[in-house]
């Protein structure tokens, strides 16, 4: 791939863009309204950098908002930088935060690998640690009483409050008996966490930045490393994410810090406008550019989004202009009350269509402050008129008569008293209406049935029977313990009553997407909660604050699309509906934070650097929701649509305060005309994304497989034949280090090893895992045996590349690579799976994969593949020639097409014998 | 406003929710607050902070929600006969008001609007709907 020119990466910019991308050195800010193209900008400057000021790849870090975000800009970037994005660092702020821990293991006391909790397992781990927390006694919802206190813990943590120092001032402040719980049990939940190796996010940050003021070496050593620090979404920022940049970027400061203060939405979070405000104040020395085209909106939506941002008190003061010029003026729908406004959207949203100003639902998009709360008669409404919706932030996860079945199974399965017979009525099991009859009238216990007896009850269908002994028979297991894991359990459920199966082949995506979400939650109270007790499971669920949790919706549907502003966020769509304008929801009241520590307190428990940083804005929480409206408003490209109801549940209310501030009045209009749009260029394009090569792989054998896996994102319980290979692998990356370092390796140190990264998930030990722990080791040790003499050609373990493609990017890593005598260089591969499971990752085109990318990444040829079969002893190698490459790069581009194109019919084969999701395939089901 | 249910559970607020979901009448003002009353009762009784007397008077108001025949019953009068319960709850708040610190009765209401405002607003509402029978109501739980 050609390098673009100092040109080609200023072309299309604006002045005050290639200023951004050219500035030379020292603290830079970027103020960038909405729509500004400030990705874009950032990318190029991250590419200028590279390709023109000659900055080595790894000096530069590039940290975004959100994971999602990171892969964006990871895929875009190289398309400018092709292979060497991959030696940049880009990551969130957390994301950053790991790598300088995992940087340097042996100056911190959580080792390695770091055990991270995420917001998941965090909660899980206060519900696990509740009474040893001290915190047994909530009055209320647990699951409320738990996000409460985890929000707290989260604050006091970023705020880097001294536990001690806030369990003796606080009394002297507060007589909130709970309040005095939540600090002691602050002190309780470090002192676990410490106790127990575990890290939250609140703490990797806590963590990093403690290393980065007192260690010197690793202050020096990560301050030598990065020049060039870029960071996007500044204004998200909170205090300590900001020091620690500073820190990172301080000796030569060339730091950039790109945002928008009149965007600044998560407070919540503990996020603060004023790193962003204060940026000159901190760094007098920086220059300051403003990206003030917004290449989104129409005018007639600038302005009224100006006029209403403007009364903020704190900001930077701006004048935005609308590239594309005018356009529809701002429609006002009025209506009664909260109850009707859902009417009103609806019937407007269908003569949208009906005139043919927006071709598609999906132009739409209704923004509300809360969708739980709000967006019920607009969701009715919706429904009533038959228009398709998709609704995000409404918790309805467990409404899904699926997952109620699924989870009332389960919860069963170890507590067969909670069973009602209308429970057997559910879409999973789909169990005839005369079985559940029969069940239903059945007065005995059903889990002491088997198959006769389920016979004798008049039972006459025979996949019903056999369904139902099964469930039985896993009862039997549940009870003995030998289940193993409560991902065990949904994999079996889901597998007997083939319903994985059935809802692929009727198109059910949701359906699927859904199940995938239910055993990730699983999985995670696997990891957390080592009993597979699934009373404890059923206790975690009903712990989740209530509808936190929304239903998975498919991305490829043409729905009207209805979510929170928040959801919004970096997202744009032709017409935008901003609702519930109505004093009391927008802006709406704000609960005060539970367990907040009072602001006379914080001197005496946080650090002074945290205090100074603070920012008082008298009207901080108006000025929060000001700016949530603001994001709301500048969503839209082409028309945007305000709707003022008149009243709440039929309680008087005053207009939205915004309205006026818009300059609009809401007074009782009928209905609006609707203007013709032109909505041409407003397409979402194809996400392009980031995968790994071992996804490109399971696409290539079978695209169902790589559906469930990599789309819905099955987890699976692990098999011991995966643990053996992931041990197998480890200890080969350990040795081959060893042997690349120029240390000694031998057997009894390949069997050590082996012993170290053996860490079989089951508790139980068995005579198969006995069997498998001998396997690994003997492998281990026959290879040294027997392939010592190739260890002086290693040139290279592990080594990580990534390759630029059509619709993204190619991520992967080869176990190992060799010097050849002709100078060129060999892959290898290394696979313990036996016959059959070779079949399903295709070695051949997987190395094939890694040699087109790798070649391109090293800049060396590559001129033989070797796949290292363990279990046989033996090696077999291709050649590597153009004609492959052309082949290789023609089906990879067919691959990413087909995944593009949403294309993910079942390939039957041989491979299908070591599938691990075989028994959600319709292709295999309807076979057996 | 609604804090629908969680799992397959439903309580009396999801109940009281349905019931006078859509109601449109001279009342509706009134009757249409009788859900968001009725959590914040439940809500100040989560709190810590609400010593023993605040609770009795609660726990009338909220015994007086379940209670078949009280003055208006909402079997005879349907959603209309929440008036005499939601007079009730808004005349112990507002003496919660004078027994309880602000921010414990602010924490505890959840609906949209102004809690005290609201308040006063729909006691006086309901007073004038009920007349003299407001003795009644206050009687049948022993406040007067």
């Amino acid at each position: 791939m050609a390098a673009p020119s100092r040109q080609s990466l200023l072309e299309g910019l604006t002045p005050e863009q290639q200023a951004v991308v050219t500035h030379e050195r020292g603290p830079l800010l970027v103020i960038a309204g909405p729509g500004a193209g400030k990705t874009e900008v950032m990318l190029r400057r991250a590419a200028y950098l590279v390709l023109e000021r000659r900055i080595e790849p790894e000096a530069i870090l590039l940290t975004t908002f959100t994971r999602k975000a990171t892969e964006e800009l990871r895929v875009r970037l190289a398309s400018l930088l092709g292979p060497q994005v991959e030696r940049l660092l880009i990551a969130t702020i957390h994301g950053f935060c790991q790598w300088l821990l995992e940087q340097f293991p042996d100056r911190h006391p959580f080792g390695q690998p770091l055990r991270i909790l995420d917001e998941h397992l965090q909660h899980l781990f206060v519900f696990a640690h509740v009474e040893a927390l001290g915190l047994n006694q909530p009055r209320g919802r647990l699951g409320e009483y738990i996000a409460d206190v985890i929000a707290a813990f989260n604050a006091y943590s970023e705020d880097l409050v001294d536990p001690e120092a806030l369990v003796v001032h606080l009394p002297s402040k507060s007589d909130d008996p709970e309040a005095l719980a939540v600090a002691a049990a602050y002190c309780r939940y470090r002192r676990l966490l410490d106790e127990s190796g575990w890290l939250d996010f609140p703490g990797l940050q806590r963590e990093a930045y403690r290393l980065l003021r007192e260690d010197d070496e690793v202050r020096a050593t990560v301050q030598s490393r990065f020049q060039h620090v870029i960071v996007d979404e500044h204004q998200d920022t909170n205090i300590l994410q900001d020091l620690i940049l500073g820190i990172v970027a301080a000796p030569e400061m060339n730091l950039c810090v790109v945002g928008d203060d009149d965007q600044s939405i998560y407070r919540f979070r503990g996020a603060t406008v004023a790193n962003f405000l204060r940026f000159p104040e901190l760094y007098p020395q920086a220059r300051r550019i403003e990206l003030s085209h917004n290449f989104r909106s129409r005018r007639p939506i600038v302005q009224v989004a100006s006029r209403l941002i403007a009364h903020n008190p704190l900001r930077y003061a701006k004048t935005i202009e609308a590239v594309r010029g005018d356009g529809p003026e701002v429609l006002l729908v009025t209506s009664d009350d909260v109850d009707d406004e859902g009417e009103r959207l609806a019937a407007l949203i269908a003569t949208l269509r009906a005139e043919g100003a927006i071709e598609r639902w999906s132009d739409v998009a209704v923004l509300y402050r809360s969708v739980r709360y709000y967006a019920q008669p607009l969701l009715a409404a919706l429904a009533a008129r038959g228009i398709p919706a998709v609704a995000t932030g409404n918790g309805g996860f467990f409404d899904r008569p699926d997952i109620q079945q699924l989870r009332d199974l389960i919860v069963a399965l170890g507590w067969p008293s909670s069973w009602r017979p209308d429970h057997f009525a559910g879409p999973v099991l789909a169990l005839t209406p005369e079985t559940v009859d029969r069940l239903a009238a059945f007065a005995g216990n059903i889990w002491e049935l088997d198959e006769r007896g389920l016979e004798a009850l008049g039972i006459t269908d025979e996949r019903d029977r056999s369904l139902l002994a099964g469930l039985v028979a896993l009862r039997r297991r549940v009870k003995a313990r030998q289940h193993g894991s409560i991902l065990v359990l949904i994999d079996e459920i889901l597998a007997r009553s083939g319903y994985v199966a059935r809802c692929i082949e009727r198109g059910d995506t949701r359906a699927v997407l859904n199940l995938a979400q239910f055993s990730r939650l699983a999985a995670d109270f696997d990891r957390q909660e080592r009993s597979a007790a699934p009373f404890r499971f059923g206790e975690f669920l009903r712990s989740l604050p209530e509808r936190s949790l929304d239903e998975v919706e498919p991305e490829d549907e043409d729905a009207v699309q209805v979510m929170t502003i928040h959801q919004a966020k970096g997202r744009e769509f032709p017409v935008v509906i901003l609702a519930s304008l109505v004093e009391g929801r927008l802006p709406g009241r704000e609960r005060p934070a539970r367990f907040r520590i009072p602001p006379e307190l914080l001197p005496q428990v946080t650090p002074p650097e945290i205090a100074a940083r603070r920012l008082t804005d008298p009207e901080e929480a108006l000025s929060d929701q000001r700016r949530l409206a603001y994001v709301a408003l500048t969503r839209a490209r082409d028309l945007l649509v305000l709707s003022a109801p008149a009243r709440i549940r039929r309680q008087r209310s005053r207009p939205s305060r915004f309205l006026d501030e818009m300059g609009l009045t809401a007074e009782r209009t009928s209905a609006p005309p609707v203007p013709r749009l032109s909505l041409a260029g407003t397409r979402d394009r194809t996400r392009r994304r980031e995968l790994g090569t071992s996804a490109i792989v399971t696409y290539a054998t079978c695209p169902l497989r790589f559906y469930l896996l990599y789309e819905a994102g099955f987890e699976l319980p692990a098999w011991p034949t995966v643990q053996l290979g992931n041990a197998i692998h480890l200890t080969l990356a350990a040795l081959h280090r060893r042997v690349l370092a120029g240390q000694p390796v031998d057997e009894e140190f390949a069997a050590d090893l082996f012993d170290r990264y053996w860490q079989p998930l089951s508790r139980h030990a068995s005579a198969r895992l006995e069997g498998l722990y001998e396997t690994g080791r003997t492998a281990v040790i026959r290879y040294v045996t027997n392939w010592h003499r190739t260890f002086e050609r290693i040139v290279g373990v592990e080594q990580q590349f990534c390759y630029p493609a059509p619709h993204g990017l190619v991520t992967g890593r080869i176990d190992l690579v060799r010097a050849c005598p002709d100078a060129t260089l060999e892959l290898v591969d290394f696979k313990t799976r036996a016959t059959a499971g070779i079949a399903l990752i295709r070695p051949d085109f997987q190395l094939r994969l890694y040699a087109a990318a790798f070649e391109q990444a090293v800049q060396r040829p590559v001129g033989r593949l070797t796949v290292h079969l363990l279990a046989d002893d033996r090696e077999e190698s291709w050649g590597w020639s153009d004609e492959e490459r052309a082949r290789i790069q023609a089906e990879l581009a067919a691959i990413w097409d087909g995944i593009a194109a949403r294309n993910f019919p079942p390939h039957p084969g041989t491979h299908c014998v070591a599938c691990e999701v075989a028994a959600f395939c319709p292709a295999m089901t309807k076979g057996a | 406003m609604a804090r629908p249910r969680n799992l397959d559970y439903r309580g009396f607020y999801e109940l009281l929710v349905d019931h006078v979901r859509g109601y449109r009448g001279d009342v509706d003002e009134i009757v249409l607050l009788a859900p968001d009353l009725f959590r914040f009762l439940t809500n100040l009784l989560e709190d810590p902070r609400v010593h023993a007397t605040a609770r009795q008077l609660v726990c009338a108001a909220l015994a007086y929600f379940v209670v078949p025949y009280d003055v208006e019953p909402e079997e005879i009068y349907g959603p209309r006969g929440f008036v005499d319960d939601v007079y009730l709850c808004a005349y112990v708040a507002r003496v919660l008001r004078a027994m309880l610190p602000a921010d414990v009765m602010e924490v505890a209401w959840d609906a949209e609007f102004p809690l005290f405002e609201t308040i006063d607003r729909v006691y006086e509402q309901a007073r004038q709907v009920l007349g003299e029978r407001t003795d009644a109501v206050l009687r049948y739980v022993g406040l007067t």
